[in-house]
């Protein structure tokens, strides 16, 4: 299966300007000074990274002091880091979600499964495949049972879609707008289980019983579930690791007003 | 926990204690009161932001435990409302690159505290005598953090602890820090284990008026659930706010005698307003 990456391990440091102290600047959102400010349009943060206690979350939490409406709002920021609040909150809002419990023994992982650290999607998360392994794994994504972790139920593929503001080149950009409504995560990478398509049973044209079958057989031999797409959890991703169509599409995304 | 459960039908509610990861089952409850470390990174938090999402009224609520969570954000809220703190420099990560220990100590005086902005019981919070104390604690605090709180060292014999519900106090202690220590957890010169802060309950009415002044103006500016203010007297006489706790400890026999009635009226407050989207 797909690994999740784990974004704190990725080489390479960001442009200084958006690791900087001062507020992560952007070329349509621009930092908010330091008096209070009324009327201003929010304050978008691009850094990517909103990790608790790191620059980026200080420059919501900076902004909320300062009387602007950050994006995300810092509650938004530490909901979406949090794989439990991030899924209870997720479906509260009526976005359809992966199954999952909270692993609190081994016993409690059934494969196939995810293993996710409530501490943060991408922390490391852990696919148990088979009842031997899974507990050296829930050892480890529990860090021997210390840390809490989900157990998520692997019934699909997992696939990911990249959100821009709201939007994704993706047939799903429901779920882009819901996620982006939801956490306020202005770029990120979704993540989502994708549970096949299921075929409707064909009915039997030698089967007597129901004559009105045999009559629309050849509708019901087309009809299926389509694929469900079960939201997981997202990654937010810096400015300056969009492509160069993404970038074209934020500015024109971020011209129209930004409505939740 | 128990004599809050036993407590709550003399005022008319019922309780019970679940476990943290019950989520499933907060929708069946009015209120919700947590009890446990609160982790931002954790079940806590999650417990918290659902039974908000569902329109209990929850202590911790969600905001004030990430505010708490963070000392450098409650002291951005508290220099705003103009609360006394202890003079303090909030170092970031440009701060740090660029960092001027001579000018520090000419500021805050030596020696100065060095407070990592999570972390409870006076853990992760040091003092630099020098600067390559300075330096050493900056460079080990940085790793969990990109905003380090710089204090003046404020002594005392005593902190001061104000518990606060929705605005109004709850109990009073004075915390005894353990002779030959500066924290309240701490290991005494010449000892090799920490010792805890020896607990002197203050009734209410006892407590000197600035200290509840200035306990009550704290919590005012952060919120309206249950706080743990902590102060101290500076040299001077002034009152000044070290921190502001959300979850602050109230065990039977610590801060409220063992039977005490106002564990069910805590739960009773908590239930008809305690704060709720």
């Amino acid at each position: 299966m797909e690994r999740l990456p784990s974004r704190r391990k990725r080489k390479g440091e960001p442009p200084s300007s958006e690791t900087s102290d001062a507020l992560p600047p952007s070329a349509s959102h621009p930092a908010p000074a330091a008096e209070p400010l009324h009327g201003v349009r929010p304050f978008i943060n691009l850094c990517g990274d909103y990790r608790f206690l790191r620059a980026g979350y200080w420059a919501l939490v900076d902004a909320e002091l300062n009387g602007v409406e950050p994006s995300p709002a810092p509650v938004q920021a530490v909901t979406a880091q949090n794989a439990a609040a991030c899924l209870l909150v997720a479906r509260h809002n009526g976005i359809e979600t992966v199954e999952w419990k909270v692993a609190r023994r081994p016993e409690d992982v059934e494969p196939p499964c995810l293993l996710v650290p409530v501490a943060g999607l991408t922390e490391k998360a852990y696919e148990v495949k088979s009842a031997r392994s899974r507990i050296h794994q829930w050892r480890s994504a529990t860090q021997n049972g210390t840390r809490a972790a989900l157990a998520v139920k692997l019934n699909g593929e997992l696939r990911s879609m990249r959100m821009v503001v709201g939007v994704a080149a993706h047939d799903d950009y429901h779920l882009a707008w819901d996620v982006w409504r939801t956490f306020g995560i202005p770029l990120c990478e979704i993540w989502f289980l994708e549970t096949p398509a299921i075929a409707a049973k064909p009915a039997n044209p030698l089967d007597p019983a129901d004559p009105a079958d045999r009559a629309d057989s050849a509708v019901q031999d087309s009809d299926e579930v389509p694929p469900k797409r079960l939201f997981l959890g997202m990654d937010p991703l810096p400015l300056h690791e969009l492509s160069e169509r993404e970038l074209r599409l934020y500015e024109e995304v971020s011209q129209r007003p930004m409505s939740r | 926990m128990q004599a809050y459960v036993r407590q709550a039908p003399d005022h008319g509610h019922t309780a019970e204690v679940i476990d943290v990861a019950d989520f499933h089952r907060l929708p069946e409850f009015d209120a919700a009161f947590l009890r446990l470390d609160t982790a931002v990174l954790g079940l806590p938090f999650a417990a918290s932001r659902y039974a908000w999402k569902l329109g209990l009224r929850v202590v911790d609520d969600p905001k004030s435990m990430l505010t708490c969570m963070n000392k450098a954000h409650v002291q951005g809220i508290l220099e705003r409302a103009g609360v006394p703190t202890p003079e303090t420099v909030l170092l970031t990560r440009a701060g740090r690159e660029t960092l001027d220990a001579a000018s520090l100590f000419a500021e805050l005086g030596s020696p100065i505290v060095v407070k990592a902005p999570s972390g409870a019981f006076s853990s992760a919070v040091e003092k630099a005598h020098d600067e390559a104390e300075l330096k050493e604690l900056v460079r080990r605090f940085a790793l969990q953090s990109d905003v380090i709180l710089l204090q003046r060292f404020t002594p005392s014999t005593f902190d001061w602890r104000v518990g606060v519900l929705c605005g109004d106090p709850l109990f009073a202690a004075r915390y005894h820090i353990p002779k030959g220590a500066w924290r309240v957890h701490d290991t005494p010169e010449g000892e090799s284990r920490k010792q805890w802060a020896k607990i002197e309950r203050v009734p209410l009415g006892k407590v000197p008026d600035a200290v509840m002044r200035t306990a009550l103006a704290a919590t005012q500016a952060v919120g309206n659930s249950l706080y743990g203010v902590d102060l101290k007297q500076t040299e001077d006489g002034r009152i000044v706010v070290i921190e502001v706790n959300d979850n602050p400890n109230i065990d039977p026999g610590g801060e409220l005698p063992k039977d005490s009635p106002m564990f069910g009226q805590i739960l009773d407050r908590i239930a008809r307003e305690g704060p709720r989207a």
